[in-house]
């Protein structure tokens, strides 16, 4: 019988155990299997299980390494993907009622990736519908924090951070366009890595938009989003935006590397748009910063319609990749009117506005370019506000602040989300360290050097 | 306020002008204005949309067009270029060190 402190220990505390032997991929999977079991009727973080194929794959890792055949960090580990991510021979609903049956007859080059490195595929994790929407939108129930029932895991990639959190898996895939890593690591308190854009290959993932998707991982720290990143990522034929840069993070000399680098920060209108408690999150995160060696810097934004930009090139992107399912009508079959209605509307923003927003993007990268020759990283909270009830307005979540969350999205900027504190109500509270393109190294290195002084990564919610 | 009957009322969402039905939610001015510009039609992509649809595409593009009013306001110079993919690929095979 394996204990439950198991199932919470780093993917490379797991590792590890599972390379010397004093841990059976097969008694891990069956444990991770009996935990979702009891758990996700309450937490709803799990939309399909792949027992038959996590068995085979558990079994064949066993073998493998009893063999001496040991093929890296991920072998023998237990993960859990987001539900756009396809996996042959078993559904992929795209978290939307009219994809219910959808079986897309191949594996995403990810899930390729991670089955060639041995790692063990436990589920499908709850969406939000086609990755957007408020909290009941979703085919599978409303998907709630663990640290508080009654709660929103956040979204879209709603169940792989409630997933790692409740300790149902050792790491999960998910994916952002705006967001939706960033906002379910802060409201579930574990550690997101959202990649630069083209880290990581989306070839058999859901296109909701061709120009803002990325793939990224949920997981218990930094290094552990390090490990698989670095197993994931690269060129794939398959996907044209892929990208192949080289990611060499040094930890054992993050703190001294970090010391150099030019830290900026974003200060938020908490009073109007977020909670105290984040505020004074924050405050405390910029402290650790300083006992770091740095000396944050307070930063401006330059000046352009962000929101307004990312809004109407995902509009327009989605209105286009979803075009055959209003054309069969099941359009009808979305839940979110206001998602219905943009998926319509989408179809009528006019070709000259979307360039209009293309080529206004194209004035933040040089913008940000100028921006990042003064700094190397930038800090921010990850959410405004901590998780809110299951049944609240989507529009009182993400009112107003975080204005560089369209920005860091717009220009596929690099971040990891780290948790930094915990609210009255006992909630946890995500601190943002965003980078220039392809600078994982130096922003996972120093969400490394904060979680090795801090111990907020360490904590987990009574269930 | 008017208050109508259920029938009449979907009836007026369709046919009477927006600020019967969506004030409130939207800025009258707004709303006037994306309809002026952008009428829905009845069919996208081959499919037929109900009455429920027109009122939420509206809704949607009321908001929207709010949001373009501002992205329209500046003039973008000639040479200034789309960047549809924000990544330069020229960046393959290097270190994105910032230092």
């Amino acid at each position: 019988m394996i204990p439950v402190e198991t199932l919470f220990l780093s993917l490379s505390q797991q590792a590890k155990l599972i390379k010397r032997k004093k841990l059976s991929p097969i008694a891990i999977t069956e444990a991770y299997f009996n935990r979702i079991e009891k758990i996700n009727p309450r937490v709803h973080a799990f939309a399909i299980v792949t027992t038959e194929l996590a068995i085979q794959q558990a079994q064949q890792a066993e073998k493998e390494i009893n063999a001496g055949f040991y093929r890296g960090p991920l072998h023998g580990i237990p993960f859990a993907a987001k539900d756009l991510f396809a996996v042959k021979g078993y559904p992929t609903t795209w978290g939307a009622r009219p994809y219910s049956d959808q079986v897309i007859d191949d594996d995403a080059a990810v899930i390729v990736r991670l089955k060639n490195a041995g790692a063990i595929l436990l589920g499908k994790c709850a969406m939000s519908e086609l990755a957007g929407g408020p909290p009941n939108a979703t085919a599978t129930g409303a998907c709630r924090t663990p640290w508080d029932l009654s709660r929103w895991s956040g979204g879209s990639s709603s169940g792989s951070a409630a997933a790692v959190a409740a300790g149902l898996c050792s790491f999960a895939l998910g994916s952002e366009t705006w967001g939706s890593i960033m906002t379910p690591a802060s409201f579930c308190g574990v550690t997101g890595l959202r990649p630069t854009f083209g880290q990581i290959s989306r070839a058999g993932v859901m296109s909701l938009s061709w120009t803002m998707d990325k793939v990224g991982v949920l997981a218990r720290d930094a290094i552990d989003c390090s490990t698989v990143f670095d197993i994931v990522r690269g060129k794939d034929s398959e996907d044209p935006y892929s990208a192949d840069a080289i990611f060499k993070p040094k930890y054992t000399k993050a703190s001294e590397r970090l010391s150099k680098l030019r830290i900026g920060f974003m200060r938020e209108d908490y009073d109007k748009w977020g909670e105290p408690d984040v505020a004074r999150a924050f405050q405390e995160g910029l402290r650790v910063f300083k006992q770091m060696g740095t000396e944050p810097v307070e930063l401006t934004l330059p000046e352009h319609p962000y929101e307004a930009v990312a809004t109407t090139i995902i509009a327009s992107e989605e209105a286009s990749a979803f075009e055959p399912l209003i054309r069969s009508g099941k359009i009808s079959g979305i839940i979110d009117p206001d998602r219905r209605g943009e998926l319509l509307g989408g179809q009528l923003i006019t070709a000259v506005d979307y360039l209009r927003c293309q080529r206004i993007r194209t004035a933040m990268v040089q913008d940000f370019a100028e921006l990042f020759s003064k700094i190397d990283l930038i800090l921010g909270s990850s959410t405004l506000k901590c998780a809110p009830p299951i049944d609240a307005d989507m529009n009182s979540i993400f009112e107003g602040g975080n204005i560089i969350e369209a920005a860091e999205n717009l220009l596929g900027l690099p971040a990891v989300s780290i948790p930094c504190g915990f609210n009255k109500q006992k909630l946890p509270i995500g601190l943002k360290i965003i980078g220039p393109q392809f600078a994982e190294a130096n922003v996972l290195e120093a969400a490394h050097v904060f979680q090795s002084i801090t111990d907020w990564h360490t904590k987990r919610p009574k269930l | 306020m008017t208050r109508f009957s259920r029938r009449t009322f979907t009836k007026l969402l369709v046919t009477a002008p927006p600020s019967l039905y969506l004030v409130g939610l939207v800025e009258k001015a707004d709303l006037l204005q994306a309809q002026s510009e952008c009428a829905i039609p009845n069919r996208i992509a081959g499919y037929t949309l109900t009455d429920e649809d027109k009122i939420l595409a509206s809704k949607f593009l009321a908001a929207q067009h709010k949001s373009l009013s501002t992205l329209r306001e500046g003039d973008l110079a000639n040479g200034l270029a789309p960047s549809f993919v924000p990544v330069s690929l020229r960046l393959e095979k290097r270190e994105g060190k910032s230092r």
